[in-house]
């Protein structure tokens, strides 16, 4: 057994600590969030320099040929640094789905382009805006000897900014996953606006054309396909959320041990320490769940609950840690000009994306009611 | 024992459903929605006219101002049912600093303020917080001294709230250079078109539009100081107390949870199975419902405390903690239970409920620190509730 990180890893961790801090500039990430399409896109750029982008992809396409466990202690840091870019969804999602399950003809043509950043996927895999990933609404129907799909898909997080997005859609008796070309005609993106402004759309398909070439699994393995990719995308929402958690509690810390009322610091009351300290203990119980987690899947086990578990600690800790940090801000946790209020917004956000911790406990609850 | 109304009260109640159900028009719907949720624009100003002259301002005023002089039970009524619209009510100028203008205030000050106050036309913000006077507001630095029968007042206050379209800023103010603490502190009324005083709004998480107020060499009429000087501190935490019962009213989550619950009926997911079918949105539901039940109950028992005259120090100190804890977790549940789409704000097609959970889980946490921090509201239960003694400060 061995909880620690690598040396190599340990650099993974200061190389995009870095990167994220140069990039957090306040005043800047306020004009990206006010812009309509929030999108670091500098951010990305110096992430594709330094090769970062490559870190879960094989080295015969350009990636240095690390794991899931770099790729969530990326993710964690981004999380502590909060800013708009798509890490999860061109990634994880969609580029490590790709590097797993696609044909050498599609992991060529994407994966080196993700890695120098040219490249922006995303994966629409919400249809009611619940999660009920294992259906799909979208119908493969064929029109003059061409595959077309049509329907509505909830929820697509980067839409617009990306090139290609990954939909599932019912081909007769099973399900398949396609890439679609944003380009594609019958494509219609509605803009949405969500509380973090990242950007969101409701998608609709109107007689879409399928590529062939751009498939990336069908028959009875896609339901498998599915479930990998939302394991994978559940997990790193949760290191997401760690780096958030931290942000806040670390804020909350030094803001206590600076502010005075009634002619001491707020930290040495001690109604605030505790609170505080419920939320270090909140952490520690989150960052164990989810490194049992990515050890996990890492290793190629079995992780469906350990992934559950991971997200109901993560909805309640991104929930508590958000409140707990902007009481014992007091007002100035409220007010735009501090940094704070971007995490309280993050922390919502990733609480309620890929199913809340009510939803999980449920879905614990049935994972538990059908084992033997 | 008996805990319900009495069919008049009902009756009161009913009557004032449909009143606000009226006032609530689309043009001021609108407005609402579009500019600050808190009011101030001209639909606001009308409406807000229209409840003065229609008498419901005065509903618990004294019938030598005009009001009808109806206990805390019937105000309560009145309270749950503007709340309960979404009517931005400014329930400290007409619950809160009126009042205490009319028991405090000299006669020239009642017959310039009072007639506005019930009238619906003056508003008032108020500018207690500094940027180091929050919690601990008896350490503020805002000073007045008295020169040729006015006051001269200079200083800075942070997060005065609704002074971008008062009337008037009901001002704390250090009187006594002497002192640092609660002693030598006192109540000016400032009217915004003062000279010297300037306004810069601050943004915040919530939307909810602040100010930051500046005052520079502000001068208003010796008898614009309300009560005696140096004695505002009584003014200041009698105002709070009184505050501390409008915050946490149980009318806008009720009115959530049934808007909540008839959308989930409405839901179905690919099997044709309704979303509010699954437990675990039930369970989210009655946890919301059983919190609101005792909040509900927490506030009917302090308004008929109040009109038998037996509150005491810790009552208002419960339902604030309580409420203002509870209104996070039920946003929380609530959102729960709409899943994704809860996070789509009011701007945003395709949102649910118009989006007010977006906004509301933004505003929540002003409360637990707002109005006396909780951590203080502990105290007073502990001291004054249980007798348990005081912790050295
Ligand atoms: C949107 C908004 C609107 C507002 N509107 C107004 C307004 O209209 N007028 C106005 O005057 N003010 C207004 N305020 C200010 C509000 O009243 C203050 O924020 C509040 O009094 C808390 O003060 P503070 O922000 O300075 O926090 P602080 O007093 O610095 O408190 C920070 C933390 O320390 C804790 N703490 C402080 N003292 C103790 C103690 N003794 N024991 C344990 N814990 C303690 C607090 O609980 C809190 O968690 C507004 C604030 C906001 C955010």
């Amino acid at each position: 057994m061995d909880f620690s990180y690598s040396e190599e890893q340990n650099k993974i961790k200061e190389l995009s600590s870095k990167i994220f801090q140069n990039n957090n500039e306040h005043e800047l990430l306020r004009k990206i969030e006010e812009s309509g399409s929030p999108f670091h896109k500098k951010l990305w750029k110096e992430l594709a320099s330094s090769g970062l982008l490559g870190t879960a992809f094989n080295k015969d396409l350009g990636g240095t040929d690390l794991g899931f466990v770099e790729i969530n202690i990326i993710l964690e840091q981004l999380g502590y640094h909060i800013s708009n870019i798509p890490f999860i969804q061109t990634i994880v999602s969609t580029g490590m789905a790709i590097n797993e399950f696609g044909s050498q003809k599609l992991r060529n043509f994407f994966i080196p382009k993700i890695i120098s950043g040219e490249l922006i996927l995303t994966t629409a895999l919400n249809e009611t805006g619940r999660l009920d990933l294992n259906k799909s609404d979208i119908e493969l129907k064929k029109i003059n000897g061409v595959n077309r799909i049509s329907g509505k898909k909830y929820l697509v997080s980067y839409a617009e900014e990306s090139d290609f997005i990954l939909i599932p859609y019912k081909d007769e008796e099973n399900h398949s996953l396609c890439f679609i070309d944003t380009e594609s005609k019958g494509l219609i993106f509605s803009k949405l606006e969500t509380t973090t402004r990242e950007p969101h759309s409701l998608l609709t398909l109107e007689e879409v054309e399928i590529d062939d070439n751009l498939i990336l699994c069908s028959s009875s393995k896609t339901i498998d396909v599915l479930n990998w990719i939302n394991l994978r995308t559940i997990t790193s929402i949760c290191s997401l959320t760690i780096g958030v958690a931290q942000a806040c509690l670390d804020m909350t810390v030094n803001y206590s041990k600076e502010r005075k009322a009634f002619n001491r610091t707020i930290a040495s009351f001690q109604a605030v320490g505790h609170r505080a300290a419920n939320s270090f203990i909140d952490l520690s119980c989150l960052r164990l769940v989810t490194e049992q987690a990515i050890s996990l899947l890492e290793h190629g086990k079995e992780a469906a609950r350990e992934v559950s578990i991971a997200k109901i600690w993560s909805g309640d800790v991104a929930h508590r840690t958000s409140y707990t940090a902007q009481h014992l801000h007091g007002g100035i946790g409220a007010d735009k000009d501090y940094a704070l209020y971007r995490y309280c917004l993050w922390a919502k956000q990733l609480e309620l994306t890929q199913g809340s911790s009510a939803y999980h406990l449920n879905n614990l609850g049935s994972m538990i009611r059908n084992s033997n | 024992m008996k805990i319900e109304f009495t069919k008049k009260q009902i009756q009161l109640r009913n009557e004032l459903r449909s009143y606000f159900k009226s006032l609530m028009n689309n043009k001021l719907k609108k407005e609402l929605k579009k500019g600050s949720a808190e009011g101030g624009g001209p639909e606001f100003r009308k409406a807000l006219e229209k409840i003065g002259r229609d008498g419901w301002i005065g509903l618990s005023w004294p019938k030598e101002y005009g009001g009808k002089e109806a206990t805390p039970l019937e105000q309560y009524i009145f309270t749950e049912e503007i709340m309960r619209s979404g009517f931005p009510y400014p329930f400290l100028t007409t619950d809160s600093i009126g009042p205490t203008i009319a028991e405090f205030g000299t006669k020239k000050l009642k017959e310039k303020l009072i007639p506005g106050i019930l009238s619906g036309k003056t508003i008032f913000a108020i500018g207690y917080s500094e940027s180091n006077a929050g919690t601990d507001l008896a350490s503020l630095t805002t000073k007045a001294t008295l020169q040729n029968q006015k006051w001269a007042i200079n200083g800075q206050k942070m997060w005065t709230s609704l002074a971008d379209f008062s009337d008037y800023i009901w001002l704390a103010v250090r009187t006594d250079k002497e002192t640092s603490n609660h002693e030598g502190l006192s109540i000016i009324v400032v009217p915004n078109d003062s000279k010297g005083l300037s306004i810069s709004p601050i943004s915040t998480l919530g939307d909810v539009r602040t100010n930051v107020t500046y005052y520079d060499n502000v001068r208003v009429p010796k008898e614009y100081l309300v009560g005696e000087v140096n004695k505002g501190w009584k003014l200041i935490t009698g105002q709070l107390n009184r505050e501390r019962l409008s915050l946490v009213n149980n009318a806008p989550i009720e009115k959530l949870l049934e808007d909540v619950t008839f959308w989930a009926k409405k839901q179905k997911n690919s099997q044709g199975k309704r979303l509010i079918d699954e437990k675990w949105v039930q369970t989210n539901l009655a946890r919301v419902k059983s919190g609101t039940e005792a909040l509900k109950l927490l506030c009917w028992k302090q308004a008929w405390l109040m009109t038998e005259k037996k509150m005491k120090m810790e009552d208002a100190s419960v339902a604030k903690v309580f409420g203002s804890e509870f209104f996070i977790e039920a946003y929380r549940l609530l959102m729960e239970v709409v899943g994704q789409k809860s996070i789509l704000t009011k701007n945003s097609i395709d949102n649910v409920l118009e989006g007010r959970l977006e906004m509301l889980y933004r505003v929540s946490s002003v409360l637990t620190f707002g109005g006396g921090t909780n951590e203080i509201q502990r105290d007073i239960i502990s001291m004054a509730g249980l007798g348990m003694p005081r912790e050295d400060r």
